[in-house]
């Protein structure tokens, strides 16, 4: 069974498409709501994808720079496992700048979970796209003979997708 | 009965048939049972989804009929003979005989 999402890149032409939901925002008027909440700045051009470069050679266990001596307790980013810490990017000035998880599949830009600041407790919720949730309601349709349902795990041929992603694929 | 269930009809010439397959049909039918219910859970005033729930019911027990009337009761409540036939079948642990 295949599927053209843009994500699992091995399904392919089977005609099912993502919706495309144009959503208008405008920040440019007030709308007069007398919410108490102010109107968000423009997100800005999007920014570039930055380039993985080829990945740094790992210390040797117990000889990192990070190493705490024995005795102190390990502040948080040292101790985070190793994938974290790499997708942190020095800004040039000192600071640590948000980084970003590049999605080997995917345009999306989204910043690592880790940028949470532990200090402040501080996020900057405006990196992050705007998300909108949905559900459409099922309509009545032909269903499958019983004996392709149990097979196939559902009665109805619209549930009846590809779960390629994850380990169920069929 | 509805089109969709046509190729598990419990009626005619399929009968007598395996053990394996009036199990099969139990199943069949009952998972069809079980996702209709679903269904309805949240369009319960859909004619055709309840004529479908009632026509797989009715299969459905149909089914489990035919399976305990050649081998046996699936479920302890259906013991009616006047013997308790609920051990005269293999255990599970036993794999079919």
């Amino acid at each position: 069974m295949n599927c053209s999402c843009s994500t699992c890149g091995t399904c392919q032409g089977s005609g099912l498409s993502r919706p495309t939901i144009p959503v208008p925002f405008d920040n440019s008027s007030n709308c007069n709501c007398n919410s108490a909440y102010p109107l968000r700045p423009p997100m800005g051009p999007k920014p570039e994808r930055p380039s993985m470069g080829p990945r740094p050679e790992r210390p040797p266990m117990g000889m990192g720079p990070e190493q705490p001596p024995m005795g102190t307790r390990p502040n948080v980013r040292s101790a985070m496992r190793p994938e974290h810490r790499m997708r942190q990017q020095s800004a040039g000035n000192g600071e640590l700048s948000p980084a970003t998880v590049p999605d080997a599949d995917s345009n999306i830009i989204v910043p690592a979970y880790d940028t949470i600041t532990p200090a402040s407790g501080t996020f900057d919720w405006n990196q992050y796209p705007i998300g909108m949730g949905y559900v459409p309601i099922q309509p009545w349709e032909q269903t499958y003979p019983v004996s392709q349902g149990l097979n196939q795990g559902t009665i109805f041929p619209s549930l009846d997708l590809p779960f390629m992603q994850g380990r169920c694929a069929r | 009965m509805n089109e969709a269930m046509m190729d598990s009809s419990l009626v005619g010439s399929r009968y007598p048939i395996s053990k394996e397959d009036a199990l099969r049909n139990v199943y069949e039918m009952g998972f069809a049972v079980d996702d209709i219910i679903l269904y309805l859970d949240t369009h319960g005033d859909e004619a055709q989804a309840l004529e479908y729930y009632q026509n797989a019911k009715q299969a459905y027990q149909a089914a489990v009929s035919a399976y305990e009337s050649a081998f046996g009761p699936l479920m302890f409540t259906e013991v009616n003979a006047n013997t308790w036939s609920w051990i005269n079948s293999p255990w599970p642990w036993e794999g079919e005989k």
